[in-house]
């Protein structure tokens, strides 16, 4: 997997590239709008993360040149300019996606994985971790015989740990992830709804331990656990 | 109590036109009397000169007396003195008051002069005098053996003065008045116009923005100046608010670049410690940043919005959906409070998602955040005539109105709240506001009871 990261701040880059890099991804690092869109114009990557205000040329130049030069890689756009006139801007100009600074690497990382997950026409509408599905279509999480409906938010919260099961997410990747960066983070939203959905999964098997399946690890945040069946 | 410009500028030009009035008729008694009085000192000169006339001695005294009262134009013969003396002060002819004892000679006589030759003097002299509490007149003839002396009571000339002045001036003087009371009320509306349409000019400016200028065209050289005047204020105005805007922006936006550094190199510490305390420690870290993050997009967005620069990126939205999905949210951040809610199906408008979410976000969530231990808080959403209202009502400490004014104020947090443990910086409402209004809706506080708060908000159809 194949990541074009162009972005002319050194610091940013570095952790991104780091946290990517952490996360089984190749990622090639450029500074300059022209530079990156002479890269991008090879075709050898997979995804391209565009930040906005760049020497040389801006992402929004780099992205309409692209795009009229027909190359197809899809484009995430990190924006810290003007946000919305930037986010229109960008997904008429063709961007797949966007993420306002400042992000999480892993909300970066979801984002790529979901992006690719989608043009590489993934079908299956399911997310499995040991003997738990969730079904995409449905909002049902199930185990054995038996399932339950969630809510939206307590999906995507359940999906987002089980894509990742056994790495543990912190309370503000999450409230990033499921609620999108206007929510208030000083609330207690996170935790409330991973007790809800606790006490969903614990109905799913009054008998197992399933509740247990979502971990709340010391001041980190939580984890979806795998069973280590060894 | 305050009197209005208008009511000043038309009890002023009354009383100054009822001071020239009384001035102008004043001056005209006292010139029509003085000349009144000249022509009285002609009469009386011939008088005194036909008493010398030899027809007129041994004339009857009485028809003398009755013609010149006649041509004195007197009414009793007591109001004429006659005395004919020669020169060594023998009196001769007098009429019955005319010997009276004062000596003619003790007058303060001076000599006429007659008005058929004009400059000569006549040996015709000129006195007044003071004789029984009224003003006479009198005049002396002295001829080489004799001189005669006639005098008027001025009671009558002035008498009849009075008379005809208080029959001309008596339906003029009030009609002057009213009239001059109306010209002063037009005056008056004529002289405000100006400032009135300035005022309506202003209320234009003031509602709309302040790129806005008055026009000049057509005004009057003063008010050309007073314009001139307002609109160099609103330039400077509009320069600082421009810097101000400028300023939070840019402040914002250079508040990212940091923060997005921090953030990650944060991500990355959390996920290479390995000890617990150290763990949490930095999850806190990320807490606060995401705060900071928080406060800095709602900064970026206020000013973009008071910049008039808040793109909307319009789609078709069902509001119904979106307001029933953050009420499960909401519902989530309850403690022992309700949440009673009324939305109508397919509520639907154009407007930007995001923003319309961190909209009815901020509502509900300040409805959660000062909603009283308990209480049970309200929200209908229903289509109304001319668009969408929203109402959400919640119990809360009684707050006053002074600080129900300020709740849209930026920064501004109640104290009662603030005595409870609260999180919210102050933003959400100004934020919650400009939304409103960026989609051409409103956001209003209902009056309503001290301890309740009522925000309603209306966003028009399309």
């Amino acid at each position: 997997m194949k990541i074009l990261l162009v972005e002319d701040e050194q610091k940013i880059a570095d952790f991104v590239c780091a946290g990517l890099r952490a996360r089984g991804l190749e990622v090639r690092h450029c500074d300059d709008g022209n530079v990156g869109l002479a890269l991008a114009a090879e075709r050898s990557f997979d995804v391209i993360l565009l930040d906005i205000m760049l020497p040389g040329r801006d992402g929004l130049s780099v992205l309409k040149a692209l795009r009229a030069a027909g190359v197809p890689t899809p484009v995430i756009l990190l924006t810290a300019r003007n946000e919305l006139n930037d986010r229109i801007e960008g997904l008429n100009l063709g961007a797949d996606d966007y993420l306002a600074k400042p992000f999480f690497v892993e909300e970066l990382f979801a984002r790529i994985q979901a992006l690719l997950r989608r043009l590489a026409g993934d079908r299956s509408n399911t997310v499995l971790v040991d003997d738990f599905k969730l079904d995409r279509i449905t909002r049902h999480a199930s185990c054995g015989e038996n399932s339950v409906e969630l809510t939206t938010r307590e999906f995507s919260l359940l999906e987002y740990l089980m894509r990742s099961a056994g790495q543990v997410f912190t309370r503000s990747q999450i409230l990033e992830h499921v609620w999108g960066y206007d929510f208030d983070p000083s609330t207690n939203v996170v935790d409330v709804c991973i007790k809800r959905i606790r006490a969903k999964l614990g109905d799913l098997d009054p008998a197992g331990d399933n509740a247990a399946r979502i971990e709340a690890v010391r001041g980190a945040g939580y984890r979806f656990k795998r069973v280590d069946r060894a | 109590m305050t009197i209005s410009f208008r009511t000043r500028l038309f009890v002023s030009a009354t009383l100054i036109v009822a001071c020239v009035l009384l001035l102008v008729v004043g001056l005209g008694w006292s010139r029509i009397l003085a000349f009144d009085v000249e022509r009285l000192d002609e009469r009386l000169c011939m008088e005194a000169r036909r008493l010398l006339m030899p027809p007129a001695q041994g004339e009857d005294l009485q028809r003398l007396q009755t013609d010149m009262l006649g041509k004195l134009r007197l009414a009793k013969p007591e109001q004429l003195m006659l005395r004919l003396e020669s020169s060594d002060g023998h009196p001769g002819l007098q009429s019955d008051n005319g010997s009276t004892g004062f000596a003619i000679d003790s007058l303060a006589w001076r000599s006429a002069r007659s008005l058929e030759r004009p400059g000569a003097t006549d040996n015709c002299a000129l006195a007044s005098f003071e004789f029984a509490g009224t003003a006479w007149r009198a005049a002396l003839h002295t001829a080489p053996q004799v001189r005669s002396f006639v005098a008027a009571d001025l009671a009558e000339l002035k008498g009849d003065l009075h008379g005809a002045l208080r029959s001309a001036l008596t339906p003029v003087i009030p009609l002057a008045l009213a009239l001059s009371a109306l010209g002063a009320w037009l005056l008056a509306a004529l002289t405000m116009r100006p400032v009135n349409r300035l005022r309506d000019a202003m209320l234009g400016v003031t509602q709309k923005a302040l790129d806005q200028r008055l026009p000049s065209s057509g005004e009057d050289s003063e008010f050309k100046d007073l314009i001139a005047a307002y609109n160099a204020m609103l330039e400077n105005l509009e320069q600082s608010f421009a810097q101000a805007t400028r300023f939070s922006a840019n402040a914002a936006h250079e508040l990212k670049t940091p923060l997005t550094i921090l953030q990650g190199r944060l991500e990355q510490a959390v996920n290479n410690a390995h000890d617990p305390a150290l763990q949490a420690e930095l999850t806190g870290l990320q807490d606060e940043v995401a705060r900071l993050a928080h406060i800095t997009r709602k900064l970026l967005l206020l000013s973009q919005a008071d910049a008039g620069r808040l793109a909307l990126n319009r789609t078709a939205l069902d509001l119904s959906a979106m307001l029933k999905e953050l009420l499960a949210d909401a519902e989530m951040l309850l403690s022992d409070q309700t949440i009673q809610s009324t939305i109508d199906s397919h509520l639907l408008t154009q407007g930007d998602a995001l923003l319309l979410k961190q909209l009815f976000n901020n509502l509900l969530s300040n409805a959660v955040r000062y909603c009283r231990a308990g209480g049970s808080i309200s929200v209908t959403a229903r289509a109304v005539p001319d668009g969408i209202e929203c109402i959400f009502g919640n119990p809360c400490e009684a707050i006053g109105a002074d600080s129900r004014a300020q709740f849209f104020d930026r920064f501004y947090r109640f104290d009662v709240a603030r005595s409870r443990r609260t999180d919210g910086h102050g933003l959400g409402l100004s934020l919650a506001l400009e939304i409103a209004r960026a989609h051409g809706g409103e956001l209003t506080m209902q009056n309503s009871s001290p301890d309740q708060v009522l925000m309603r908000l209306w966003l028009p159809i399309s």
